[in-house]
């Protein structure tokens, strides 16, 4: 542990990890420390072996048998232990990479936008030039479809106007960093700006309010705000500190969940991009007033491409004096695994293992990272607590409800002509958004994601915030043409994929759900007992399952199943 | 003034000490709750879901859940038996299972639980996974086609044997059992013949090579004596009690 403390008093230098102007490197072991150590001064321990995949996973495009030993051996691990995690983390290939490695989004709204089609003139047009097509769960761009991850950084806008552009660069054998400027997310415009993220930041402003008072004192403007977390559930975010900071424990760890694995959802990609200073002061005061000493940043592999830029900002406050001291924050990146979201199951990826959640109690505020106590936050909470030191908690109650204050950032996508992101006063109603963004005429709106709720025209007027269905967060819009069958195929599909198998109701009820979801289509004799079944298993799915993947992966397939016998 | 430290149970009052599971009290106070994943030499794990009880309405796992004095826990309701019941479908449907002529059939704990529960079929369509088998050991027999994924072999390893052999790796349905080797075959491993990990399995997966079929149908171990008198045994435990000795904490 000694040593772990001392090694992140060090900088974490900007370094050129992750390029994307050159092709994968040819294997060198030599080369290979460079960059681990690029990363981290010392890489080689065994809760920084995920971290040493990662790190040769986009250097090398592979991480080779040879690799896999050679990093198991630094790291005093066996090479079972690394097998553990090729094996769970979708992203990490033993095999030769292709020149390009094409992973495209396959979320619904992928879907319906032709991505069938797509692939399959990609894979005729392809047929000689090195590439591997592969689909993956949704990348967090799904306002801009189609999206693909090309070699780990993202192409967005592909269709079949400007298919031929891409089959020509794919041809070409030009590094994907070297593409047209147009082929990659743009910064994000807000589609609707507010008091979160248009407000008149100065960066420590904050902070240095916050060096005046006693954690107590910090986390009651919090409380007295009723911040709730944005990262799905809603918890209190002064209880949670609250619970951590109790602790009796020497040391303490921060974690900004940056994983945002929902499909639809997009808006920390934003808040990682352009309010990232906000960001790491809303950090910054947590540890504070938790008293942590280390933090970290889980970022999702597929946001990989604003990794120099978080690592420049961190330095920027470095060296301002307000980072390194007794507080540093330390870039970790996660591999291809949505249940790393879940805040467990990330505590246990950042300590270098598979992301299973842990049984809860202990909560991580009791036992969390390295069985310290811990608090995990989402992205845009960090921001909201910088907004609400700076502005006050009067400042930010002012929106949204009395349970459910303030404001936050909706990811819209979907058949709607606005797709984007949308801040919006909690509790306001769904009507408003789809006027906002275009989509009043949809024929049904996925609210907070595939596992949120599916609402149709009749609910529209229910509200945006956390005592409301869906509580909003992703909005995926329908229009009238879509099948709602397909929408439920298409996540219960999400979710068989990233069931991380570690308990029976999700691991083998998400497949044996997927069958039933065929047989309902394809044996019309059996229709009625495969609607009794789908009906009963996502009952015992939400009661058994060991987390919240499982207990609510059944949800697109019940309601389903609801809506065919409320309209039959 | 102490406070009387105990829980109801389906009614039945249950003792506990600090620091244990709702499982682990039940079982020393002699009441069996349907496990398979549970082992009463080492941690808990939560995986399979069988120990699935009710407390206020809310389902827990009762091998990981803290026993509190005052909870009122029902165990055997005829929601929660088909849950387990269901449970054990998807179990049997996701691997590829022959109990007639298994080597372990008898003393099989998936088996034991699925006559108990009164499994008569599948119910889900079996997924026919296509599942490594292993025979490089001189001494065990490996065929993951039997394997649920209880992780007990590899905490067996960590916390008893203090060797690692087995662990868990993959995920979701792709879930496989792993061996700590350069070569991935149990032949190659530190496997040995009395290792706890190897003789912890509950079903079928880790298999002696020796020794089995002996037992003529009708004195397996759990012909006589249903699951929920007789607790988790495996085959070397084999004189079967009577039906008054249910739970007899010596066995898991
Ligand atoms: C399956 C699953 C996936 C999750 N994914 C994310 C995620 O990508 N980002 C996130 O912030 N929270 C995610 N969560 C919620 C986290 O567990 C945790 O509640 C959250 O990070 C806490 O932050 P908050 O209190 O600021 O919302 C997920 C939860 C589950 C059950
Ligand atoms: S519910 Fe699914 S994701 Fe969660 S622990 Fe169980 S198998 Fe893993
Ligand atoms: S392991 Fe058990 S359940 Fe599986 S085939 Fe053998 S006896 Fe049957
Ligand atoms: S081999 Fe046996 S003990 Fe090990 S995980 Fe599989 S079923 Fe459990
Ligand atoms: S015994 Fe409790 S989950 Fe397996």
């Amino acid at each position: 542990m000694c040593r772990r403390l001392r090694g992140h008093r060090l900088s974490y230098a900007a370094t050129n990890w992750p390029r994307w102007d050159h092709h994968f490197l040819p294997w060198d072991p030599t080369l290979a420390e460079q960059l681990l150590r690029q990363r981290q001064p010392t890489p080689f321990r065994p809760d920084w072996l995920l971290q040493g995949l990662v790190t040769l996973q986009f250097s090398f495009g592979q991480v080779s048998a040879a690799a896999q030993l050679w990093l198991a051996n630094h790291c005093g691990v066996a090479i079972t232990d690394v097998r553990a995690l090729m094996s769970f983390y979708h992203f990490l290939r033993e095999s030769e990479p292709p020149r390009y490695q094409l992973y495209f989004a396959n979320n619904i709204v992928e879907q319906q936008n032709g991505l069938e089609p797509i692939l399959n003139r990609l894979r005729s047009k392809l047929a000689s030039a090195d590439c591997r097509l592969e689909t993956t769960s949704c990348i967090g761009q799904s306002d801009r479809p189609l999206s693909a991850l090309v070699n780990g950084l993202p192409v967005v806008g592909i269709n079949q106007d400007n298919l031929d552009e891409l089959c020509q660069l794919l041809n070409s054998g030009v590094p994907v960093g070297r593409w047209p400027e147009h082929w990659f997310p743009p910064a994000d415009d807000l589609r609707h700006a507010g008091p979160m993220t248009r407000y008149d930041y100065h960066p420590g402003m904050a902070l240095r309010h916050c060096q005046k008072l006693s954690s107590e004192a910090i986390i009651g403007l919090i409380s007295q705000a009723g911040l709730r977390g944005l990262g799905g559930a809603g918890f209190p975010t002064a209880l949670k500190w609250l619970g951590c900071q109790h602790q009796p424990a020497a040391t303490r760890y921060l974690i900004c969940n940056a994983d945002e694995g929902e499909p639809g959802t997009f808006k920390d990609r934003y808040y990682l991009r352009q309010q990232t200073d906000p960001v790491i002061e809303g950090m910054l005061i947590a540890a504070r007033a938790i008293g942590a000493s280390q933090g970290f940043i889980y970022l999702r592999a597929e946001y990989l491409y604003l990794y120099h830029h978080l690592q420049q900002r961190l330095e920027e406050w470095r060296r301002q004096g307000y980072l390194g001291r007794d507080f540093d924050i330390e870039v970790q990146v996660g591999a291809g695994a949505y249940i790393c979201g879940e805040e467990s199951a990330l505590i246990n990826s950042l300590a270098g293992q598979r992301g299973i959640p842990r049984p809860k109690p202990p909560f991580p505020g009791e036992r969390g990272l390295f069985d310290k106590p811990t608090v995990v936050n989402n992205v845009e909470t960090f921001a909201a607590v910088t907004c609400i030191i700076q502005q006050g908690p009067a400042a930010f109650r002012e929106q949204g409800s009395d349970t459910s204050p303030g404001t936050r950032v909706h990811s819209v996508s979907g058949d709607c002509p606005r797709p984007g992101l949308y801040e919006l006063a909690q509790g306001t109603p769904l009507r408003r958004l789809l006027q906002l963004c275009g989509g009043e005429q949809a024929g049904c709106v996925q609210v907070g994601g595939p596992s949120g709720a599916l609402l149709f025209p009749e609910q529209f007027d229910s509200t945006l915030d956390f005592d409301s269905p869906g509580r909003g967060g992703a909005i995926m819009v329908f229009d009238q043409t879509r099948s709602v069958a397909d929408i439920a195929g298409n996540f219960t599909r999400f979710f068989r994929y990233e069931s991380c198998g570690f308990c029976t109701p999700c691991r083998a009820g998400t497949v044996a759900l997927e069958h039933l979801l065929k047989r309902l289509q394809q044996q019309p004799e059996r229709r009625l007992q495969a609607m009794e079944d789908i009906m009963e298993l996502s009952e015992l799915m939400a009661e058994t399952s060991h987390c919240g993947l499982g207990k609510t992966a059944a949800l697109p397939a019940r309601n389903l199943i609801s809506r065919w016998v409320a309209h039959d | 003034m102490t406070e009387k430290r105990s829980f109801t149970l389906d009614q039945q009052e249950i003792p506990f000490q600090p620091g244990d599971s709702i499982l682990q009290a039940a079982q020393r106070a002699g009441v069996y709750v349907p496990h398979l994943c549970f082992h009463p030499d080492f941690s808990a794990n939560g995986s399979c879901r069988l120990c699935v009880v009710s407390i206020a309405g809310k389902t827990v796992a009762a091998c990981h859940y803290p026993a509190r004095s005052g909870l009122q826990v029902t165990m055997n309701n005829s929601r929660l038996q088909q849950q387990r019941l269901r449970l054990l479908q998807l179990l049997f449907a996701e691997g590829n299972h022959f109990c007639p002529s298994c080597e372990v059939s008898g003393s099989c704990q998936l088996q034991a639980l699925a006559y108990d529960l009164g499994m008569t079929h599948y119910h889900y369509d079996p997924f026919y996974p296509q599942r490594p088998r292993d025979g490089s050991h001189p001494d065990f027999f490996i065929d993951t086609d039997r394997c649920i994924f209880c992780d007990l072999c590899g905490r067996a390893g960590t916390e008893q044997d203090h060797k690692p052999v087995y662990r868990l790796g993959g995920r979701g349905e792709q879930t496989r059992l792993l061996i700590y080797s350069a070569s991935g075959k149990l032949g190659d491993s530190r496997a040995a013949a009395d290792d706890k990990a190897a003789h912890v399995c509950p079903v079928g997966c880790i298999l002696p090579r020796e020794g089995h079929y002996r037992d003529p149908i009708g004195e397996r171990v759990y012909d006589a004596s249903p699951i929920h008198w007789v607790g988790n045994r495996r085959r070397d435990q084999h004189a079967a009690p009577a039906a008054d000795s249910a739970g007899d904490p010596s066995h898991d």
